[in-house]
């Protein structure tokens, strides 16, 4: 069975960004986790989370062009890399095979 | 009309991030209609954050920041604030100290004399560390005041609030710590921690 190293945290800003794609930035990021979970993220916690991601080769990052609405500021895009992917596959694989055959479970509602 | 977040708030975060992308998202969604709670809520969240990941980084450097402050704490301490009690007692030798009698707020004296010498210990750290060790500095002369408050209320009738209520107000008599680091810190570029080297591999 493949084993992920991703926290609960990571999965979740990993699954963010594949959900926003292309235009994925610190905002839409957040907002996305927000609009799934319910609950505020911190963008700094975000940022970390995604520097982290980065050092380990799971997502990579390139700076945008500086814009006025951002005081001029440049946006930094971030992408899922192969490796993230892969990593976020195994994750998958390891919940379903975790949620499947739990009688609490059936029927989707908690 | 724009909404621009808090320019302190701004100030601080560039102190410990130097990715102006998380300035930038800060600005874009206060524009959009967050407050300025929530501004200050994400630099609350962001700046110890940050100054931990600096920490982690650079741990020889945070080892020589803490060194450094304790040892400048320990001579201000040592040496230069019992020159001010000399004078004080100089006071009295020469009959100045009758000044007193119509300065209420002489003992405001010590404690702007005490709230300078922080302040220059923590300038002196976050000229040459940077505002994360700063932070470290300051948290660590925190620790060492809640372990004597807490040696205190072992061997007296202190209750929990006592604690908090103490700890509080060495907080505040700390605080010039953080104003004269930050200071000392402030930065010189708009590169943020750059010229610390803080930021040496990251991406």
């Amino acid at each position: 069975m493949g084993r992920s190293s991703l926290s609960h945290f990571e999965l979740l800003v990993l699954l963010a960004l594949m959900r926003v794609g292309e235009d994925a930035y610190g905002v839409p990021i957040c907002h996305e986790i927000e609009a799934c979970t319910g609950r505020e993220v911190a963008l700094g916690g975000v940022y970390a989370t995604l520097e982290r991601l980065e050092a380990r080769g799971l997502v990579s990052s390139s700076l945008g062009d500086p814009t006025p609405e951002r005081g001029g500021r440049a946006k930094r895009y971030f992408r899922v890399t192969a490796k993230g992917l892969r990593e976020v596959r195994a994750a998958q694989r390891s919940l379903v095979r975790l949620w499947q055959g739990l009688p609490e479970l059936k029927g989707g509602a908690a | 009309m724009k909404r621009h977040p808090p320019r302190m708030a701004v100030r601080l975060l560039g102190h410990f991030t130097s990715d102006e992308a998380l300035v930038g998202d800060l600005v874009e969604e206060v524009a959009r209609g967050r407050s300025a709670c929530w501004c200050w809520r994400q630099v609350a969240a962001a700046v110890p954050a940050g100054a931990w990941r600096d920490i982690c980084r650079h741990s020889g450097l945070a080892f020589r920041a803490l060194i450094v402050g304790w040892v400048l704490l320990g001579v201000a301490f040592a040496f230069a604030v019992p020159r001010f009690r000399e004078l004080d007692e100089w006071l009295f030798v020469t009959g100045l100290a009758d000044v007193r009698a119509w300065w209420p707020a002489h003992h405001a004296v010590w404690f702007v004399v005490s709230a300078l010498t922080f302040a220059k210990v923590g300038w002196a750290v976050g000229r040459f560390h940077g505002p994360s060790m700063v932070l470290l500095f300051f948290a660590s002369v925190l620790a060492l005041d809640a372990s004597r408050l807490v040696c205190l209320m072992a061997t007296t009738l202190w209750n929990s609030a006592d604690l908090v209520a103490g700890v509080g107000a060495a907080a505040a008599l700390r605080l010039p710590i953080l104003v004269g680091g930050l200071w000392g810190a402030r930065r010189r570029t708009g590169r943020g921690n750059d010229r610390f080297g803080l930021n040496e591999g990251v991406a």
